[in-house]
């Protein structure tokens, strides 16, 4: 009989040992009761920031689906909607990120790609609601108030993300 | 902390999410166009962008609508009662206006509309 060995490779160690601790937020984030449904400060999101600045987009984007993936696993939403809505607004967030990455590089900080992180996840989080559980034009009337915590959570997050970053050698 | 390019983001998130309160609290489901319908089948759809008097030759005569400001109503109609013209400005998605003796009808036509369904 053959064995496969995986050997992690030193770059597997680095997304695993980020998405833990974004999974942590994550977890913990899921205890705060909400005035809105679907709507977290987002502080997880800080990791995923943080490591685009300073490892560069895959990472970030590995650390992000893997947070959404666990997260949902660990608190028991998978494959529900808040899943969905949480997968979407993940996934819109990353590809966003990983254009203006190509386009701006470091001429864009923590809070810039942090407030354009959390307008995308709003943004397609709200798409999705919107197409599949709710595809009434009232809830339209919703949006500027989601945008507007999007704005204040990525802002903060953003700000906490900056401190991060200076704090660690890199 | 801030960046030059954080700040210009910044300053564009707060342009867009005001941009998306005009656009969603303070656009009042005014119509954009009506639906002029005469003898029940001739129809045509009129933007309301702009000012003006319209002259629909009807079953009786020619009923004048006039479009201002977004809104349009029957100014003049040749029949005996002028329940259209009473009707007054139609603004709002839905609403409806018609001169029955001239066969001359009006609705807006809108995203928004006042309301769900209307049976006659």
């Amino acid at each position: 009989m053959s064995t496969l060995i995986l050997q992690p490779s030193r770059e597997d160690y680095l997304i695993a040992c980020l998405a833990a601790f974004a999974i942590m937020i994550h977890i913990f984030e899921a205890a705060i009761p909400s005035p809105f449904p679907g709507v977290k400060p987002g502080l997880a999101n800080v990791i995923t920031i943080a490591s685009l600045l300073v490892f560069g987009w895959k990472i970030a984007a590995w650390i992000s689906f893997l947070r959404v993936l666990v997260g949902s696993l660990m608190i028991g939403t998978f494959l529900s909607p808040t899943f969905a809505m949480s997968l979407a607004g993940a996934i819109s967030s990353i590809f966003l990120l990983g254009i203006c990455w190509k386009i701006f590089g470091h001429r864009l900080g923590a809070i810039g790609y942090s407030i354009l992180a959390a307008f995308a996840h709003m943004a397609g989080q709200f798409l999705m609601a919107y197409l599949l559980f709710i595809p009434h034009p009232g809830l339209l009337k919703l949006l500027p108030i989601f945008m507007t915590l999007a704005l204040v959570f990525g802002l903060l997050s953003g700000i906490i993300a900056a401190a991060m970053i200076r704090k660690v050698p890199h | 902390m801030f960046k030059t390019g954080d700040k210009l983001v910044l300053i564009s998130a707060l342009v867009f999410v005001g941009w998306l309160y005009g656009q969603f609290w303070f656009s009042d489901g005014r119509g954009d166009f009506a639906q002029i319908t005469i003898d029940g089948k001739e129809q045509q759809l009129v933007s309301l962008a702009e000012n003006k008097i319209l002259e629909m030759r009807g079953k009786t005569g020619v009923s004048e609508l006039e479009i201002n400001d977004g809104r349009i109503r029957f100014k003049h109609s040749p029949c005996p009662n002028q329940i259209c013209v009473h009707a007054g400005w139609l603004e709002h998605g839905g609403e409806f206006a018609a001169c029955l003796p001239n066969h001359v009808a009006v609705e807006i036509v809108a995203n928004n509309t006042l309301f769900d369904s209307i049976n006659f």
